[in-house]
């Protein structure tokens, strides 16, 4: 696996099948490059979406770096996992949607799309009602960060990674990924206690 | 027990379940005796907490054998969809900055081209209002009520020369 400090990445030993599943699609091999696609389409997809809010989008945006990846795969010098170059593309598309999205609605004014909703199993109704209200507050308050407190913020806490997978997507420091979770779960708290629900 | 400003980083690690299995103990143990940090910690779970609530969406076999077509068919070479990009990623394409930096370089020229034709514009309007203004300096100094110095005497003698000159 790879050994990570700051930004420096070593030569990463990937799994003995899945390289060979690269080097063949670098040769132009699509049933290997569609065996790549299907061991990693769902975590791509869920990465677009937690970063859209929107499921139509998510989609457009992982075929898109499918595409991409696709594209550049010759170019692929194993210095870092497959997965993790995969979702550096995915989260680039997606952040070029995002710019797009909000200057779009700067312009029309559209309406959000995240669509928060908290999962029907619990035995409380009102703690999942005031659960829902949350979720819905701190969607909003994630919405107005800085675009890479946001990225950060949504990887660490919607896709459940680690600091040092984050730090190489981004490709910035761990300590740079840090601060920009400190700074975003600074923001989302003053925000959150200002409106008084947290 | 240790000091709230000395632990503040390890203790954002800690409660974003970053900090190394070595050091929990220590703050682990801080967090039960101090209220305030445990607030502080306890706020942070909480937001952790509600987002991993929060319900994931459903991606059924029809999601995915749509997906599969639409990626083998942009894929496949040959067809005008592959390598490209579908026609919602090209509502979303980012301005090229390049088109942006000539827009922003055309108008400091724009501006940079409007002074010298704005101080050259309103040099002419004035020129009408000096006409009068050395006709009125002529018959001012003729009455004797002006006394005019060397240079203004050899502007309007300048002047009333043009003048004729133009006549003729």
């Amino acid at each position: 696996m790879a050994v990570i400090k700051g930004r420096e990445t070593l030569k990463t030993e990937l799994p003995e099948i899945e390289r060979e599943k690269i080097i063949r699609a670098q040769k132009g091999d699509m049933n290997a490059f569609c065996a790549l696609v299907d061991a990693y389409k769902e975590r791509t997809v869920r990465i677009a979406f937690s970063l859209t809010g929107n499921l139509a989008d998510a989609q457009d945006i992982a075929q898109e770096a499918f595409v991409r990846v696709f594209g550049k795969i010759k170019n692929f010098k194993f210095n870092s996992k497959f997965s993790t170059w995969l979702y550096r593309v995915t989260v680039n598309v997606s952040r070029d949607f995002l710019r797009n999205r909000k200057r779009s609605r700067l312009v029309f004014g559209s309406q959000e799309t995240h669509a928060y909703s908290v999962r029907a199993e619990g035995p409380d109704p009102a703690k999942r009602l005031m659960d829902k209200e949350l979720g819905h507050k701190i969607d909003n308050a994630v919405l107005a960060l800085p675009e890479k407190q946001q990225v950060a913020f949504i990887l660490k806490y919607k896709q459940d990674m680690a600091v040092g997978e984050i730090a190489q997507i981004l490709d910035v420091s761990v300590a740079t990924v840090k601060v920009h979770l400190f700074r975003a779960i600074h923001a989302l708290q003053k925000k959150l206690q200002l409106e008084q629900v947290l | 027990m240790l000091k709230c400003w000395f632990l503040k980083r390890r203790l954002f690690e800690y409660a974003i379940g970053e900090l190394k299995p070595s050091e929990t103990g220590k703050i682990k143990e801080h967090v039960r005796l101090c209220p305030r940090c445990r607030q502080y910690v306890a706020r942070i779970q909480k937001i952790r907490n509600v987002i991993a609530q929060e319900e994931k969406p459903f991606l059924n076999e029809v999601f995915w054998r749509k997906f599969d077509e639409r990626l083998a068919l942009r894929l496949s070479p040959g067809t005008p969809e592959s390598g490209g990009e579908t026609m919602r990623m090209i509502r979303f394409k980012p301005l090229p900055r390049f088109a942006l930096a000539t827009a922003v370089i055309i108008c400091i020229l724009a501006v940079i081209v409007s002074i010298p034709l704005r101080s050259l514009f309103l040099k002419d309007t004035p020129a009408i209002n000096e006409q009068e203004l050395v006709e009125r300096a002529i018959l001012l100094e003729e009455a004797g009520d002006l006394a005019l110095n060397h240079d203004e005497e050899a502007y309007i003698d300048e002047f009333l020369l043009q003048m004729e000159m133009d006549q003729v």
